[in-house]
């Protein structure tokens, strides 16, 4: 990156020092929106579905990059040629060649950075889900635990189980599965995940209950991390109207706040079928007669 | 790892106690130690700080009935949950014969299982050691507390191979037992298979 604007600067002055034939004297707003159009065109190929303001964003980076090595050069040809004021040297990079030359570099030191501009992502169609809970089958029915102690010292034995639901479903893995719909989630259980910076004038108009609906599909790929994140832009989309703050209200930084979804409140609401596992795939070890057991001399409980 | 004494006739087994701070492995281990005849049981060694966190690791050596005429003995370990005392949760994993995991099931604690648990793979690994060959038992804990995480959610995040798992209330002793009877079966089966195969 540090010799590639080295060179830039350098191939800027060699082309400053050539005096502009003629032909390539073109005027200044044309050269302008020549240079726009490229680097509009170059931040939306290189970022599809990037939103309006990382758009924006993306070409005042790029006139910025270029206006900075434009003005680089101009100063080392100030110093370096004895030109004496700036202005002049400033006015000999204006033509089409170091514009050019400065366009060019600007894209190459822009292209790694492309990737922060924010994309808008499209809006997934709402459709309420109306399948299970997953609380519902938490206590399913298994073998009670093996009776471990032993003679008539006994304590009372557990009523534990020792095969949670889930070990019987069909072999599915969760990659496999497609979910669609929505799950909601009351506004202030989210508003309270969100900095106060990012609330909107109108968070307090709504009940605390309202519901904003997530999508499953945002879901379900990051259960297996045991936390939901999802950014402030996608949040943004799925709040009410006026619960948040526009992307245009807030920096660029902010748009791509993360924010945590309650876990407590989403694993509920999600179809059985989710946590599903495939066939059990035991080691060999964890195979043993279950009647068997190893005898604790133990005393009476209190 | 286990040792036999063919002269003594004496097994001794290494189990270990592994699971995010605070998730009540020094408790499995205090019923234990207080429901268990003294004679069967040596002291507990426990070195805690006041907020009665595990500062080292908590020790308790435990008899069990005679075995095919071997006298068995398990060794019962805990490690510091806490983050920064990686050192030692690896230094007693150490020659380990069989682990219980023990979760905590509140909401809040779900991600730190699934932290702690991939620690203890990566503890298990830095000795060559790994979850296919070393038995384990995860033991779902806390089960009395209200904001509690559905077992499926748990067995989906921790264990989805479904290796032996129980809910447990270990603060009363509910399911204290039979985890540590679920992990002994598997740590002497274990031991029997190696030793026919000749490993052991």
């Amino acid at each position: 990156m540090a010799i590639s604007f080295v060179a830039a600067v350098v191939l800027c002055i060699q082309i400053t020092q050539m005096k502009a034939a003629p032909e390539w004297q073109i005027a200044g707003a044309t050269v302008w929106i020549v240079q726009l159009a490229i680097f509009g065109t170059a931040v939306y190929a290189w970022r599809p579905g990037i939103s309006l303001s990382g758009w924006i964003l993306g070409i005042l980076l790029l006139i910025l990059v270029s206006l900075s090595l434009t003005t680089t050069t101009a100063l080392t040809l100030a110093f370096l040629q004895g030109v004496g004021d700036f202005p002049s040297a400033f006015s000999r990079t204006g033509s089409l060649g170091p514009r050019v030359c400065a366009a060019f570099f600007a894209l190459m030191v822009f292209y790694p950075v492309r990737v922060l501009l924010p994309i808008r992502r499209a809006r997934p169609v709402r459709k309420r889900f109306k399948g299970g809970n997953a609380d519902a089958g938490a206590t399913a029915e298994g073998e009670p635990a093996v009776l471990v102690v032993g003679g008539s010292q006994a304590i009372p034995v557990w009523e534990a189980r020792n095969h949670p639901a889930g070990s019987s479903g069909p072999s599915t893995s969760i990659s496999s599965l497609e979910f669609d719909g929505t799950i909601d989630l009351p506004l202030s259980a989210v508003l309270a995940q969100v900095p106060r910076e990012l609330w909107g004038d109108g968070a307090g108009d709504y009940a605390p209950s309202h519901p904003v609906s997530v999508p499953i599909e945002v879901v379900v790929p990051q259960l297996k991390e045991a936390r939901i994140v999802v950014r402030w832009t996608d949040l943004y989309e799925w709040l009410p109207p006026g619960a948040g703050r526009t992307e245009t209200e807030l920096g660029h930084d902010k748009n791509n706040e993360l924010v945590l979804l309650p876990l407590e409140l989403v694993v509920p609401q999600l179809p059985a079928e989710v946590f599903e596992l495939p066939e059990a795939t035991a080691p060999a070890w964890a195979h043993v007669d279950e009647e068997e057991s190893v005898l604790f001399a133990t005393i009476p409980a209190q | 790892m286990a040792s036999i004494n063919y002269a003594l006739k004496e097994i001794s087994c290494k189990i270990v106690y592994y699971g995010p701070g605070m998730c009540g492995k020094t408790t499995n281990l205090q019923y234990i130690h207080q429901h268990t005849t003294p004679d069967k049981r040596g002291n507990m060694v426990s070195l805690a700080t006041p907020g009665e966190r595990t500062l080292f690791f908590d020790f308790l050596p435990l008899e069990a009935a005679h075995i095919h005429g071997f006298k068995t003995k398990f060794q019962l370990y805990t490690v510091p949950g806490q983050v920064m005392y990686n050192s030692t949760r690896k230094l007693v994993l150490r020659g380990v014969d069989g682990i219980i995991f023990v979760c905590d099931s509140q909401w809040e604690k779900v991600r730190e299982n699934l932290e702690s648990f991939r620690n203890l793979q990566d503890n298990l690994a830095s000795y060559g050691y790994s979850l296919e060959t070393t038995p384990y038992f995860v033991q779902y804990n806390k089960r009395d507390l209200p904001q509690v995480a559905p077992v499926e959610y748990l067995q989906y995040l921790i264990n989805p191979r479904q290796i032996p798992s129980m809910e447990a209330i270990a603060l009363h002793g509910g399911g204290v037992f039979e985890s540590l009877n679920a992990i002994c079966v598997r740590v002497l089966a274990n031991l029997a298979r190696k030793q026919k195969a000749g490993v052991a």
